[in-house]
């Protein structure tokens, strides 16, 4: 008997070609600017002395990648030359994408489809020190039948079993694994479940963590494009979940068995942590003695208690390392020509080439860079230092602290928790989200609306460094939640307002750039149009200008744009009038102008009088409905003069 | 099992039901002829429990008592009975409990009187014991349930949303499908369990094995509030405050654990389990002895997955398929009975035919009528060659076929 002839035809199914990696060189977060200096670019930061690029670039050499492209912004775009000649011959394509003026992965992955350099499915690595010890053979196949299943299928993520310290959860369909649920970027530690997530049987999850990695269709990238506000992979992410049944695409969320491990660092934190787990060789075969590929001129030995030393290649020979460093000491790489006192105790932690310890130090859990000089009796624990530094002997640094490059470390400070030392003034114009002031010869940098370098969320709330979200609501709404408005809705005002203020700050006041970032804050805040239009009147009704009504009639006219893009059906009229009813009530000496600014926005066709008068019967205070009266008269009398000139025109 | 007491509660009034509660209390409304509250009563005495107390409205005690009496249960496993009366002003069942907790002298097994079932309730009992628990609640994704007869709607099996930590069977929240109204925020309760999982695929049975110490805590509910809606779900809430009374727990019904179970409240419940619960129904009641048979083949009737007592009278030529004709039925000649509950006393003339229907107490079915997925209530009447589908004929609205 012959097979059917299907039999055949599955057969010869064509070869899918394998995934294209996409490795985002940058990380684009003002809080790794205090290390700016030492390591321009964030994929040559050194984990355990070795550029963090490499163990990304080792570990997808085991995966069926082939073509590796490496995405950098312009200014860096040596660093990833530099990375291309070692790394060239592993792949069969190994592309450099500069892009200029780029600050976010959003950014970046514009560029790419401008330039249209990606033309299939891809894996997106948004971090470059992202590091996982498996070939994903299981992962990347059941990406592919999920497509095959259904090209609405478009993206799944990678997580890992690990439980997140930033407690973020996570919606899944146990059975599909499709994601259901994702928080919003200002609450990662809550979720809304609507009766339909019961019944699809929905997993809630806070022990998984993301490993920065994303296999994407095509379609992610273009997400990108068509919304110019995204900044990263979540934004995408969020967009299809709340737009599923006009977009019908999914996520899915991939979870790698607990046996295979994943890491990707994001803030000072994690960094110190993947250092430390990099040194532990929890990511074996990814350990660092086998992170370079081609380059002769580092040469690494690992010891026992794993210690690693970094040595000259010329001067390589046999010899017993260890008893460069004391018995107390493990999990330590060391870079070249390092002077490190026998009596120094060290641990978890990576020391730079050419610097220096001095005897009875102690240092945990910390990255130390090249040509640091650390005096007798130190405490370094929890710490990051840069190059060139000096810590004079008997400091104690305090914990979690950032110290950048050359400076010499006042003891005056080694009071101050989470200190983030600088060399240099900050240039604040580069990084609009912090500032700096000079202490005992030293800046001391700090985000402008408070917020931690050293951790990227604190109680669920994260402070990114690239998109617009004031961390001051963190301190705003704990005072504020018994008023009965939504934190969420609270803070897209707040947002709101601040836009309009910096706009009206700039010279050339662009109506469009201030409803891109509205529109923004809406998606961030995941607010409703109701909320929207209600909320951008009355942030602007607040607006410095509009304390009289003068101020108020001539913005009104210069933004028109701004209105005419918000307020163009009945019902978001009659929530701008309630903006005006609320602040009627709240404000007194706004009551006397409400009248002439509500004839004043008919007359200049902002809203229609089916509106106000909708608005004018709903309305509760007395005195403001009498005050309104005026005008609802005169806008029923116009309306009945104009029936009757129609009944007049029908006789005709 | 001497350190437990078992609690029924034999006080619901049915209100999901009207049509059948009209004339009976929902305890004592026919499940293949016994009265309902019997079955609750024999898996609690099956579950070793010595010491029971049933809550019922004093007027129906004596029947109550009568009934199991003869039911014989007490025969086969014996303990004592304590009938706790109560009164109208109590109308949550939270009430009921908390004016009466001094009865309840240990940790008690309480169940409603509408979990029919012959599931063995020891594996919960067991759990209840081994995990230390303050609660532990039966739930099952096997309830059995159909679209109620009386109605065109299919309606959507009616379940508890639920979320569960899977791994132990901790319960984090339950509420019934018709009290969801704002979604559910989740930041509490993440922050006790790293994963929990919502779903909709078990009903809450209304078994709940519950410690002393936190029936105590009944004197803090709110007048009228109910023992599931309200005294339930504070439970699990205190699991995640600093005072906590102890983990309320799932016992999820194994499927090899009994070949029925329903929450009958409603109709289709009611209905369903009234034909599923045969299969297990002489073991169950033996007191009722096998049926009658229909061993005469020059009768030909045939009977299939159905119970017939003993004193129905049944017609030449008749069909009965996954039925139940009680007492002192009259079917007459050539008629078919499928998939539906023959009250006692009901008489149902030659030729009729009976589809997917509950044909309540004294009520006649005339010659040749067709009565489809329709509930007939006590003692109506169809007319001869009448044709209904799809009714509730409980006589408010009767003139519509009785005429014709």
């Amino acid at each position: 008997m012959t097979p059917p002839s299907s039999a055949f035809k599955k057969g010869v199914k064509k070869e899918e070609p394998p995934l294209t990696a996409v490795v985002i060189l940058d990380a684009f977060d003002q809080r790794f600017a205090p290390i700016q200096e030492s390591y321009p670019c964030f994929g040559t930061f050194p984990i355990c002395n070795v550029p963090a690029i490499n163990f990304v670039l080792s570990w997808l050499m085991r995966t069926e990648v082939k073509n590796v492209m490496l995405v950098v912004s312009g200014l860096n775009a040596e660093h990833a030359e530099n990375v291309k000649k070692e790394w060239k011959l592993a792949f069969t394509e190994f592309t450099v994408v500069a892009c200029d003026a780029v600050t976010s992965v959003g950014d970046c992955m514009r560029e790419l489809v401008n330039r249209e350099l990606i033309t299939g499915d891809f894996m997106l690595i948004s971090n470059p020190t992202a590091v996982i010890n498996t070939n994903l053979v299981p992962q990347i196949q059941e990406f592919r039948k999920r497509r095959r299943e259904n090209a609405d299928n478009v993206m799944t993520l990678l997580y890992s079993n690990r439980e997140n310290p930033e407690r973020s959860l996570l919606g899944i369909n146990w059975e599909t694994n499709k994601l259901m649920l994702f928080p919003a970027a200002n609450s990662l530690n809550q979720l809304k479940a609507e009766k339909y997530h019961f019944y699809e049987g929905v997993d809630i999850r806070r022990d998984l963590t993301s490993t920065g990695i994303a296999f994407c269709s095509r379609l992610i990238a273009t997400q990108f494009s068509d919304n110019f506000d995204f900044t990263g992979i979540d934004d995408v992410v969020r967009e299809i979940l709340s737009k599923d049944d006009i977009l019908g695409m999914s996520v899915h969320i991939e979870v790698l068995p607990t046996k295979d491990r994943a890491f990707y660092a994001y803030d000072y934190e994690s960094l110190v942590l993947l250092n430390t787990l990099m040194l532990e060789r929890w990511f074996y075969p990814l350990v660092p003695e086998r992170a370079n590929f081609q380059d002769p001129t580092r040469f690494f030995t690992a010891n026992p208690r794993n210690l690693y030393l970094e040595e000259d290649g010329e001067e390589i020979c046999l010899k017993a390392n260890t008893w460069i460093l004391g018995d107390q000491c493990f999990n330590v790489s060391l870079g070249t020509k390092t002077k490190i006192s026998h009596l120094a105790q060290i641990r978890n932690s990576c020391i730079g080439s050419h610097t220096e310890i001095s005897k009875n130090s102690q240092i945990h859990q910390s990255i130390i860079g090249k040509n640091c000089r650390i005096g007798e009796n130190c405490r370094i624990e929890w710490a990051f230092i840069g190059d060139d530094v000096t810590i004079p002997d008997g400091t104690h640094v305090p914990k979690e602290a950032i110290i950048g490059n050359g400076v010499v470390f006042p003891k005056k400070l080694a009071g101050i928790p989470e200190l983030t030392l600088l060399n240099a003034a900050l240039n604040e114009e580069k990084f609009e989200k912090l500032s700096s002031e000079a202490r005992e010869g030293c800046h001391v940098a700090r985000f402008k609306h408070g917020g931690s370098f050293w951790r990227r969320a604190v109680n669920g709330k994260t402070i990114f460094g690239v998109d617009d979200e004031p961390s001051d609501s963190v301190g705003s709404t704990s005072g504020e939640d018994d008023d009965g408005i939504d934190d969420s809705t609270r803070q897209f005002h707040d947002e709101v307002f601040e836009s309009m203020e910096k706009t009206l700050e700039s010279n050339n006041q662009q109506m469009r750039n201030l409803i891109l970032e509205i529109n923004s804050s809406k998606l961030a805040c995941n607010v409703t149009m109701d909320d929207v239009a209600k909320n951008v009147f009355a942030a602007f009704l607040e607006l410095p200008n509009n304390e009289e009504l003068k101020g108020t009639q001539e913005l009104i006219v210069s933004w028109r744009d701004l209105f005419g893009n918000y307020y163009k059906t009945k019902r978001c009229q009659i929530h701008l009038l309630l903006a005006v009813e609320d602040r009627y009530n709240a404000v007194e000496g706004f009551r006397q102008r409400v009248p002439a600014l509500v004839h004043f926005m008919y007359n200049n066709d902002i809203l229609d009088e089916e509106g106000i008068l909708e608005w004018a019967e709903s309305i509760e205070t007395a005195t403001l409905k009498s005050s309104m009266q005026k005008i609802v008269d005169w806008l029923n009398q116009s309306e009945e003069e104009d029936e009757e000139e129609e009944e007049e025109s029908d006789e005709e | 099992m001497h350190e437990m007491q078992g609690v029924l509660l034999c006080s619901g009034g049915g209100t999901r039901m009207p049509v059948l509660t009209q004339s009976a209390q929902k305890c004592l409304l026919p499940v293949v002829g016994v009265p309902m509250f019997l079955y609750p009563l024999s898996s609690i005495l099956r579950a070793g429990i010595t010491d029971i107390k049933i809550f019922v409205r004093e007027v129906f005690q004596p029947v109550l008592e009568k009934e199991v009496t003869k039911s014989k249960l007490l025969d086969k496993y014996p303990a004592s009975v304590e009938y706790i009366k109560i009164n109208q002003e109590d109308n949550g069942t939270a009430d009921l409990l908390k004016h009466h907790l001094s009865k309840i002298t240990r940790d008690a097994l309480i169940v409603s009187c509408d979990f029919v079932s012959d599931a063995s309730l020891i594996p919960l009992i067991d759990t209840f014991r081994a995990k230390n628990a303050a609660m532990v609640a039966l739930i099952s994704d096997t309830c059995v349930n159909a679209p109620a007869p009386g109605s065109k709607s299919k309606k959507p099996k009616a379940t508890d949303l639920m979320a569960i930590d899977e791994p132990h069977g901790q319960l984090a929240y339950l509420c019934g499908d018709d009290d969801f109204d704002v979604p559910l925020l989740m930041a509490k309760l993440l922050s006790t369990f790293p994963s929990i999982r919502l779903t909709a695929q078990y009903n809450d049975c209304h078994v709940y094995a519950v410690r002393h110490k936190v029936l105590q805590h009944l004197n803090k509910t709110k007048h009228g509030s109910s023992f599931k809606a309200d005294f339930i779900p504070m439970l699990i809430d205190k699991q995640f405050e600093a005072e906590s009374l102890g983990k309320c727990l799932v016992y999820r019904l194994p499927h090899e654990n009994g070949f029925v179970t329903a929450h009958a409240n409603t109709y289709g419940a009611y209905f369903e389990v009234n034909k599923s619960i045969l299969k297990s129904f002489t073991r169950l009641m033996e007191y009722r002895g096998n049926g009658k048979s229909f061993p005469n083949r020059a009768e030909k009737i045939s009977a299939h997955d159905s119970r017939v007592e003993e004193s129905a009278q049944i017609g030449r030529d008749t069909i009965i398929k996954r039925s139940i004709i009680l007492d002192n039925c009259r079917v007459g000649e050539k008629t078919k009975v499928k998939e539906s509950i023959i009250a006692r006393g009901v008489v149902i003339g030659n030729g009729a035919s009976v589809n997917n229907s509950i044909i309540c107490e004294g009520a006649e079915i005339g010659e040749n009528a067709d009565v489809t997925n329709c509930i007939v209530a006590k003692d109506q009447k169809v007319a001869a060659k009448a044709k209904i589908q799809n009714e509730m004929v409980d006589g408010a609205d009767d003139e519509n076929w009785t005429t014709d």
